[in-house]
């Protein structure tokens, strides 16, 4: 068993401050969530360290996971109360069936991992169409409380040939099937858990068919549905692949990121100092293209002084159009 | 446009066959209302921005709005619709981008309703009333899509008492061209010195286009105003907006230009905290700026030292009677 990293071990995380958190779990910690729920400093640092491009696939059964964990190359991670597979880019998270495990697990996860920047929900569901017909979701519905969400789009020739449909999530299985709608029992749990932590373009939803009005559900066996789950896998690239493309901004926030790290480890800041030195080097930086050298501005003795230099020295930088560029 | 929400209601409304046929490789999706998709939380603005999605939806409830005070170009009785929310630009200080949670497009295709609401206010006034188009989208540039402009000339051209303003940066102009002038209508074109346009109205035409389509329109007989607004703050100010007035004044015929207005970059707090947060390396940002009356704004003497400039360029060649001062 690898030891847990205490709260007071963040400086030694904080080093490796490029480096993906789940590498940091592989090799050396396991975080344990209690005691990053219990100092916010340390998980905030952690938000900061760790803005990567982190995808996780949620599945409800373990027959749906296994097409990725081999495809992916995924390794159990071991997190209290959480089925939960990973690889450097690629988390797998197994909810159990049903909405509520759905919601519950999507909830705890995105908690202890703010590294994800995005959710694809893949699993099997019941509709019209031929059996092992992959789609995206446009809509999702609890079927229960009515409430939708409306993922944002890829462009289509992001992901070729995919159709897109609306899901609908039941409380119980369901055996009644309606032309343009798929039936399952997680996804709802899932977008609403995640919506609390992603935007509409972060979350998305991929359905396999395995059940419609020839075929039954009693058919489903774990051997077939794995077989089914095989269809999702190119779709699951593609959308992994246009995620990465639309991380833009990284570069400019890591580079301020880093620079706000290193000066609050050495000289103390409260929140709102902090979150006004992020914004003056935000701006310091859209100004002059470079992000300021911390060097200088670790010899000052506090806060305000930091703060101080970095106002005039925005004070002094020019603002002018048509000349820099 | 890749994917298209069509609200339910008017999904066989003649305007939304015609945009889906011409949109027939785009997704269709059909939607309740176009709130769930616009106005949904946890939607990413700047994401949005680069694909946004096209709705078409039903307006119910009031079209037609009073102005905020102080947005008039000297008539009376003053209003504004939007048969469209969203631009197709992505000019960094818009307030759009703070007051919206989506960059979708959301186009209303049942038009003949903001007409009739129009007519109606028009004839509750015996003065001429205003109605200003362009403030929560630009009147002209998806105008080859929605072909509300055509439908809208078509019907002040027979309104008495009721002048049309249509706010515009963008130069698909065909349809101004193709008929007579209608002699209570303004085009009235937002316009930037070249380098702001360059680096904070993205996907805006250029200042030298924008002139090129203004002279046009000038030339075929419309009535043109230009809006100054924003200003925005920078060290090389005069530079830029002198050159740009040189570049104005030299293009076109001055004398017979309807309006000019100008107005200094401002946005309500929320707006700004919201355009912070989506755009931490935007330049416009980075400039000096203040609160006042829940308003972010420039701190009073810039506005001022920024407005006196302007104001005594444009009094060399405008008359009182052509300058409002804010719209």
């Amino acid at each position: 068993m690898k030891p847990y990293a205490s709260v007071l071990d963040w400086p030694i995380l904080f080093l490796k401050r490029r480096t993906h958190l789940t590498v940091l779990a592989n090799h050396r910690f396991t975080l344990e969530q209690d005691k990053l729920r219990s100092a916010p400093r340390t998980c905030a640092r952690f938000r900061y360290t760790t803005r990567m491009t982190t995808l996780c696939i949620m599945t409800a059964l373990a027959a749906e996971s296994r097409v990725f964990i081999d495809a992916y190359k995924l390794r159990h991670l071991p997190i209290r109360g959480l089925r939960l597979y990973g690889s450097e880019y690629c988390l797998l998270l197994q909810t159990g069936v049903g909405k509520l495990k759905a919601a519950a697990a999507t909830a705890a996860l995105l908690q202890v991992r703010p590294d994800i920047s995005c959710i694809v929900n893949a699993g099997i569901a019941g509709g019209t169409d031929q059996i092992g017909s992959v789609y995206l979701a446009h809509r999702v519905q609890d079927r229960a409380t009515g409430m939708s969400w409306y993922p944002h789009l890829p462009l289509q020739r992001q992901v070729p040939d995919l159709a897109t449909i609306e899901v609908q999530t039941m409380d119980k299985p369901c055996s009644t099937y309606h032309q343009g709608i798929l039936f399952d029992m997680e996804s709802s749990g899932i977008f609403s858990a995640a919506s609390v932590y992603l935007s509409t373009d972060a979350m998305q939803c991929v359905k396999v068919i395995s059940d419609n009005s020839d075929q039954s559900m009693s058919a489903v066996n774990s051997a077939n549905c794995t077989q089914l789950m095989n269809h999702t896998v190119p779709v699951i690239t593609q959308l992994q692949q246009w995620h990465a493309a639309k991380q833009t901004d990284n570069e400019f926030l890591a580079g301020i990121d880093t620079a706000v790290n290193a000066l609050v480890t050495r000289v103390h800041h409260t929140t709102n100092d902090t979150l006004q030195l992020r914004r003056l080097l935000q701006q310091l930086t859209s100004v002059t293209k470079t992000v300021p050298s911390t060097v200088d501005l670790i010899e000052l003795s506090s806060a305000k002084l930091i703060k101080q230099q970095l106002q005039e020295a925005l004070k002094n930088a020019p603002l002018t159009y048509g000349q820099n560029d | 446009m890749d994917t298209l929400y069509i609200e339910r209601e008017v999904q066989t409304h003649p305007r939304t066959v015609r945009i889906c046929e011409r949109f027939s490789n785009a997704r269709h999706i059909v939607i309740d209302r176009h709130t769930d998709v616009f106005n949904a939380r946890a939607q990413n603005f700047r994401q949005q921005k680069a694909n946004p999605s096209l709705i078409l939806a039903h307006k119910a409830g009031q079209r037609v709005h009073a102005t905020p005070p102080g947005y008039h170009i000297g008539g009376e009785h003053n209003y504004y619709f939007s048969h469209m929310l969203n631009c197709v630009y992505d000019c960094r200080y818009c307030f759009l981008q703070g007051m919206y949670q989506s960059a979708n497009y959301v186009v209303f295709v049942n038009s003949e309703d903001f007409l009739s609401d129009i007519t109606h206010i028009a004839q509750q006034h015996d003065s001429q009333s205003w109605f200003f188009s362009g403030y929560d989208c630009d009147s002209l540039a998806l105008d080859p899509v929605t072909h509300f402009v055509n439908d809208c000339l078509n019907h002040f051209d027979n309104l008495d008492n009721a002048w049309l303003e249509l706010r515009t940066k963008s130069t698909q102009i065909r349809p101004l061209l193709k008929r007579p002038a209608v002699p209570n209508v303004v085009v009235a074109y937002s316009l930037s010195p070249e380098a702001i346009v360059a680096d904070e109205e993205h996907g805006t035409p250029s200042l030298a286009k924008r002139l090129d389509a203004l002279l046009r329109l000038q030339k075929h007989g419309w009535k043109i105003g230009l809006r100054f607004d924003p200003l925005l703050c920078a060290d090389n100010f005069n530079t830029l907006y002198g050159d740009m007035f040189t570049q104005v004044f030299q293009t076109l015929d001055m004398p017979s230009i309807h309006s000019v207005s100008l107005g200094v970059f401002r946005l309500p707090k929320g707006f700004h905290k919201k355009l912070v947060k989506l755009y931490p390396d935007a330049r416009i940002l980075t400039a000096p700026i203040e609160q006042r009356a829940g308003m972010m704004s420039y701190p009073i003497e810039t506005e001022n030292r920024m407005r006196e400039f302007c104001l005594t360029q444009l009094k060399t060649t405008i008359r009182d009677d052509q300058f409002f001062p804010c719209s």
